[in-house]
C-alpha cells in the first residue's frame, strides 16, 4: 500500500521517528538523569545538557517537553482535521443549500485571525492544554476544508459517481465508500502539515507566557529561559535545545506532509486526464 | 392500411411486446447565466422487452442527453419518463431501486466511469452487494466472475485497478458490471467505441446471447450506421436534439425517407453538422426539400404503419 | 523504390523476470508514393512497430533487426544521431486531442518540426501554421493559430493534428490509430484532410484497427497479428478475396461482414501458442500449424504467412 517513499516522505520520517524516540526516552525514570544539582551549570558527563535556573536537567525537561508539544500538535490536529474534512466533504459532495451555508461558514472562520484571537481567547479561558486544544481545532478546520471541499467537489463530477447513482446507491453509501477512499490522501496530508502549526502555536502561547505552567513544553522552556534570566547569562543550554526541537520536529512534519500531498496529487488519474 | 395513407401514430402500437421504458415528449433544456441550450426537442423513443433498439446520432445530436434522462440521471424539462407504465418522477423509494435495478446504464467514456481507488473485482461485485442480492462472498464470486469472463475478463484483470487497464478493457468492465445484476434493459452508449473489431463482435455476440436466454432488451446508441443495422431490430435517428425518423431498422436503412437520414446513409462526404440555434425545424438550414412552413412551425411526428418521420415537406408531398 | 525497410526486426520486453516478445521478426517496406496501412488489434505490436522506427521504446526494450532509411540503419546509431533523422524526415501524427499540449498556443505545436530541426524562426512558423490551416480548409487561420487546445472544437483540432504533420518538410508522416473515438462525420473529415496530406510528402503508413478507415486510405494492407506479420496485400484484394484466416476472420467481425466473432480467446504476448500464433482459432489448420511458425509465401499479387499456401 505505501509503495516506495519519496525523499521528502524519507526524510520526514526520519525526523519525526527521531523526535518520537525521545518521547520514548522520557518515560525512563528519574534515576537516569542528572540530579537537581547547582543552577546554570553547563553541559556535563552528569548533566548531558546542563542544568537550568532551578537546577533541573535540562535534557529530562526536553524529553518530557517532547510529550506535551508532540500531543498538543497531533491532538490538536487531529480535531482540526477532522472538523474540516467532515465539512469538507459534506459541503463539496451534497452541493446546494448546504453547500451554500457550509462554504460561508469556511469563509467566516478563515477570516477570523487565528493567532490574536487564541492570544485572546487563552488569556480568557486560563492557560491549560485543553484549551488550547480545542481551540485549534475550532480555529483551524477552514484550510482543510476547503480543500477537501474542491476535491469532493471534484469527484462529485466523476462520471463513476454517476454510475453508482444508476445503480441505486444512496448518497451516504456514495460518500462513506467512495467519496472518503478518494479525499482521504488529501486529509492526511492536511493532517500532517497542521502539526507543525499546532506546535508552534502552543510554543508561541507559552513563550508569551499564556501556556500552561504545570506543562513543560519547549515553548515553556523558550518562556522560562526568557524571563528568568538565563538569557542574559549565556547559557545558550537552557534555551538552544528546545528551539532546534521545534524547528526540527516541525521540519519533519513538513518534510512528510509535503510527500503526502506529492503521493496523492499524482495518483488521481483525473490530473492525468487533464494532460 | 394501404401504404399512401398517413395519420398521427400512437407510439404505443408500434410494439408488439411490452413496453419497458418510454420517454414521451422529452425536452432538455440546459440553462448557464447567459445562455441556453436546447439539448433535446421533443423527443419520443420506446424500447420494448426483448428488442434491441438503436439510437443513431452524431455527436452533438443530444444522444447522450435523452440516454441519460431515460436512465433517469438527469430530469427533462418537460416529458416524461414512464418504466413499466409508471412515471419515475413519481416513484417510491422502494420502486426506484427496482428501476435502478432493472434498467442499467453504460457512459460513453469508460475512462472515469469506475471508482479509480477500487479494485475492478470490487466495482463489478457492487452492483449485488447494494441490492443485496447475493448471500455469501462465494455466491458473489461466482456471478461475479462469470459475469467478467462472458465480456472477456480474467481473474488478473479483475485483481487491478482503472489506472491499469485499457480503454477497451475498461469498457469491457463497465459492461459486465452493468449485467452483473440481470437487467431488463442495458442503456448502452457508444458501448463498443474503443474495442477491436473482433472483441466488439464478440461483445455483441454475448449480448445478443442474453437477450436470447433472458430477454434482454438493449438502448444501442452508436454512431457508427453499419453496426446499428446489423444490431438493430429498430432504430430511432437523432439530428440536433430531435428523433427525425424511426422505423424497422431494414426499412429505414433501405428506403430512409427523412433528408438527415439520407445524407447518413448516403455517406456525404459533408454531412450536416448539428445546429446550435432554435429553429422550429434543426434541420432547415441544410434541407433542400424544406417549405414554407418549415420556418415556422417544428414538424410534427407522422406516421406510415410502424414508421415514423418529422418532416413538414414529407407529409405535403403525400398530399 | 523503398523509404524504409524493415528487416528482421525483434522486440521484446524485460518485465519482472519475464521476457515478452512484441515482435518476432518483422519483414515490411514502405515505398515511395504509397500509403502503407499496418492492420492490428490491441496486443498485436503495432504501436510497437511504430515506436521502434521513432527510437521511442521504453528502457527495457531488447531490438534487434535493421530499421533502414537511405542506407542507415536507424536501430545502430546512437540516440542523438537517430533523433536528428528521424526529426528532419518523418512527421508524427499522435493518437487523439490529448497529445496536444494545453499549455502551447496550437502554431507553435504545429510547426514544432520543422522549427527544431530545420531552424525555422518563430515568425515563419506562425505563417507556416496559418497556411497549412488554410489549406484544410479553416476559414480563419490565424485566430485557429494562436488558440489554446480547449478553445478548439474538435474539427479544428483534428486540422490542427494533420497540420502538425504536414508541416515542415517529410519523407514519411506516421498515424497512430488517428480514429479512436471519432463519429463518422469526423472520420470523413479526417480522411479528407489525410488525401490533402498525401501531397505534402513521399509517403504513409497508418496504423490503426479500423478496417473500414483503412480501406478508404491506403494503397496496401499489412495485417499483424501477435507480433508477426501474416499477410501483406494491395487494398482492393484484401477486401476482395482476404488469404490469411485472420483476414477473412477479421473482415467478418465487422457489421458489414456479419459481425462474426473470431473463435477463441485473443493472445497474450506473454504466452503465445506455439507454431503458427492464430493456430487455435482457425478453422483451417492442420497438424504442422501448431509445430512450425509458417514462412511468408506469395500467393497471387500477396504475400501470406500461412502452412494452407505453402506447398508440399
Amino acid at each position: 500500500m505505501m509503495g516506495k517513499l519519496n525523499r521528502a516522505e524519507a526524510l520526514g520520517i526520519s525526523l519525526i521517528l527521531a523526535i518520537s524516540i525521545m518521547t520514548v526516552l522520557s518515560l525512563l525514570p528519574e534515576e537516569y538523569f542528572g540530579r537537581s544539582s547547582a543552577a546554570y551549570s553547563p553541559p556535563s558527563p552528569e548533566n548531558l545538557l546542563g542544568t537550568d535556573d532551578l537546577g533541573d536537567d535540562v535534557l529530562r525537561s526536553l524529553l518530557r517537553g517532547s510529550r506535551v508539544s508532540l500531543s498538543i500538535g497531533i491532538l490538536g490536529s487531529v480535531f482540526s482535521t477532522l472538523i474540516g474534512g467532515l465539512i469538507g466533504v459534506f459541503s463539496g459532495f451534497m452541493g446546494g443549500a448546504l453547500d451554500d451555508l457550509l462554504s460561508s461558514l469556511i469563509d467566516l472562520f478563515m477570516i477570523l485571525p487565528a493567532l490574536p484571537l487564541m492570544i485572546v481567547l487563552a488569556a480568557y479561558l486560563g492557560p491549560s492544554l485543553l484549551n488550547v486544544i480545542i481551540v485549534i481545532g475550532l480555529l483551524w478546520w477552514p484550510a482543510t476544508a476547503r480543500l477537501v471541499r474542491a476535491r469532493a467537489r471534484q469527484i462529485r463530477e466523476s462520471p463513476f459517481i454517476e454510475g453508482l447513482i444508476c445503480l441505486g446507491a444512496g448518497k451516504l453509501y456514495i460518500i462513506l465508500r467512495h467519496v472518503l477512499p478518494n479525499v482521504w490522501g488529501i486529509i492526511l496530508a492536511r493532517f500532517v502539515l497542521s502539526v507543525p502549526g499546532a506546535i508552534l502555536l502552543e510554543s508561541g502561547l507559552s513563550f508569551i507566557g499564556l501556556g500552561d505552567p504545570r506543562s513543560p513544553s519547549w515553548g515553556m522552556m523558550l518562556h522560562f529561559a526568557m524571563t528568568r534570566g538565563s538569557l542574559l547569562r549565556g547559557a545558550w543550554w537552557t534555551f538552544v535545545p528546545p528551539g532546534l526541537c521545534i524547528t526540527v520536529t516541525s521540519l519533519g512534519f513538513i518534510l512528510l506532509g509535503m510527500g503526502l500531498e506529492q503521493r496523492y496529487k499524482l495518483s488521481t488519474k483525473s490530473v492525468e486526464g487533464l494532460l | 392500411m394501404t401504404s399512401g395513407e398517413l395519420e398521427e401514430s400512437e407510439i404505443g402500437s408500434q410494439m408488439l411486446s411490452e413496453i419497458l421504458l418510454e420517454g414521451r415528449d422529452i425536452e432538455k433544456r440546459f440553462r448557464s447565466f447567459k445562455r441556453s441550450f436546447l439539448a433535446v426537442r421533443g423527443a419520443s423513443i420506446s424500447i420494448g422487452s426483448g428488442e434491441i433498439v438503436a439510437l443513431v446520432g452524431e455527436s452533438g445530436s443530444g444522444k447522450t442527453t435523452l440516454a441519460k434522462i431515460l436512465a433517469g440521471l438527469l430530469e427533462p424539462t418537460s416529458g416524461e419518463v414512464f418504466f413499466m407504465k409508471k412515471p419515475i418522477s413519481r416513484m417510491s423509494k422502494q420502486e426506484l431501486l427496482n428501476f435502478r435495478r432493472k434498467v442499467q446504464y453504460i457512459p460513453q467514456c469508460p475512462d472515469l466511469a469506475l471508482d479509480p481507488m477500487w479494485y475492478l473485482y470490487d466495482s463489478i461485485a457492487e452492483p449485488l452487494r447494494i441490492h443485496r442480492i447475493v448471500n455469501s462472498r462465494k455466491e458473489e464470486f461466482k456471478i461475479v466472475l462469470s459475469t467478467s469472463s462472458r465480456f472477456g475478463l480474467s481473474l488478473d484483470h479483475l485483481r487491478r485497478k482503472p489506472r491499469d487497464l485499457s480503454g477497451g478493457e475498461l469498457q469491457r468492465a463497465v459492461l459486465a458490471r452493468a449485467m452483473v445484476l440481470d437487467p431488463e434493459l442495458l442503456i448502452a452508449d457508444e458501448p463498443t467505441s474503443m474495442l477491436d473489431p473482433s472483441t466488439q463482435a464478440k461483445i455483441v455476440d454475448q449480448l445478443i446471447e442474453v437477450q436470447k436466454e433472458r430477454g434482454l432488451a438493449v438502448l444501442f446508441i452508436t454512431h457508427d450506421l453499419e453496426l446499428a443495422e446489423a444490431v438493430s431490430d429498430r432504430v430511432y435517428v437523432m439530428f440536433s436534439g430531435m428523433i427525425v425518423e424511426s422505423g424497422g431498422t431494414s426499412e429505414v436503412f433501405s428506403s430512409p425517407m427523412h433528408p438527415y437520414t439520407r445524407s447518413l446513409l448516403d455517406s456525404d462526404p459533408a454531412p450536416p453538422e448539428a445546429v446550435v440555434n432554435e429553429a422550429p425545424c434543426p434541420f432547415y438550414s441544410q434541407c433542400n426539400i424544406s417549405i414554407d412552413i418549415c420556418r415556422k412551425s417544428p414538424p410534427p411526428e407522422f406516421g406510415l404503419g410502424k414508421r415514423t418521420v418529422r418532416c413538414w415537406a414529407i407529409e405535403r408531398h403525400r398530399d | 523504390m523503398n523509404v524504409i525497410e524493415i528487416k528482421d526486426l525483434k522486440v521484446t520486453f524485460e518485465m519482472s523476470g519475464m521476457r515478452i516478445t512484441a515482435l518476432h521478426g518483422v519483414d515490411i517496406e514502405l515505398r515511395r508514393g504509397e500509403v502503407l496501412g499496418i492492420l492490428g488489434e490491441s496486443g498485436s505490436g503495432k504501436t510497437v512497430l511504430l515506436h521502434s522506427i521513432f527510437r521511442i521504446l521504453p528502457e527495457n526494450a531488447r531490438v534487434s533487426g535493421e530499421i533502414l532509411y537511405r542506407g542507415t540503419n536507424l536501430l545502430s546509431i546512437d540516440q542523438r544521431r537517430a533523433r536528428d533523422i528521424i526529426g528532419k524526415n518523418f512527421a508524427l501524427i499522435p493518437q487523439g486531442f490529448g497529445s496536444l499540449n494545453p499549455f502551447l498556443k496550437c502554431w507553435l505545436q504545429i510547426s514544432e518540426r520543422p522549427m527544431e530541426h530545420y531552424g525555422m524562426r518563430k515568425e515563419e512558423g506562425l505563417l507556416e501554421a496559418k497556411r497549412l490551416l488554410r489549406d484544410m480548409g479553416v476559414d480563419r487561420p490565424e485566430d485557429v493559430a494562436r488558440s489554446y487546445r480547449h478553445q478548439l472544437s474538435g474539427g479544428m483540432l483534428q486540422r490542427v493534428l494533420v497540420a502538425m504533420g504536414v508541416s515542415g518538410p517529410s519523407e514519411a508522416i506516421f498515424l497512430d490509430e488517428p480514429t479512436k473515438g471519432l463519429d463518422g462525420r469526423k472520420k470523413r473529415l479526417l480522411i479528407e484532410l489525410i488525401k490533402l496530406a498525401r501531397l505534402r510528402t513521399a509517403s504513409m503508413m497508418v496504423v490503426s484497427h479500423d478496417l473500414n478507415f483503412l480501406r478508404e486510405i491506403s494503397d496496401r494492407i499489412c495485417v499483424i497479428y501477435c507480433g508477426d506479420v501474416v499477410e501483406i496485400a494491395d487494398t482492393v484484394s484484401f477486401f476482395k478475396s482476404p488469404k490469411h484466416p485472420y483476414s477473412s476472420a477479421i473482415l467478418k467481425s465487422l457489421p458489414s461482414g456479419g459481425l462474426k466473432p473470431i473463435e477463441g480467446e485473443a493472445p497474450s504476448m506473454a504466452s503465445p501458442p506455439s507454431g503458427c500464433k492464430f493456430n487455435p482459432r482457425c478453422p483451417y489448420r492442420v497438424e504442422k500449424c501448431t509445430e512450425e511458425r509458417p514462412p511468408l509465401v506469395p500467393v497471387d499479387s500477396s504475400t501470406v504467412r500461412c502452412f494452407n499456401y505453402v506447398r508440399g
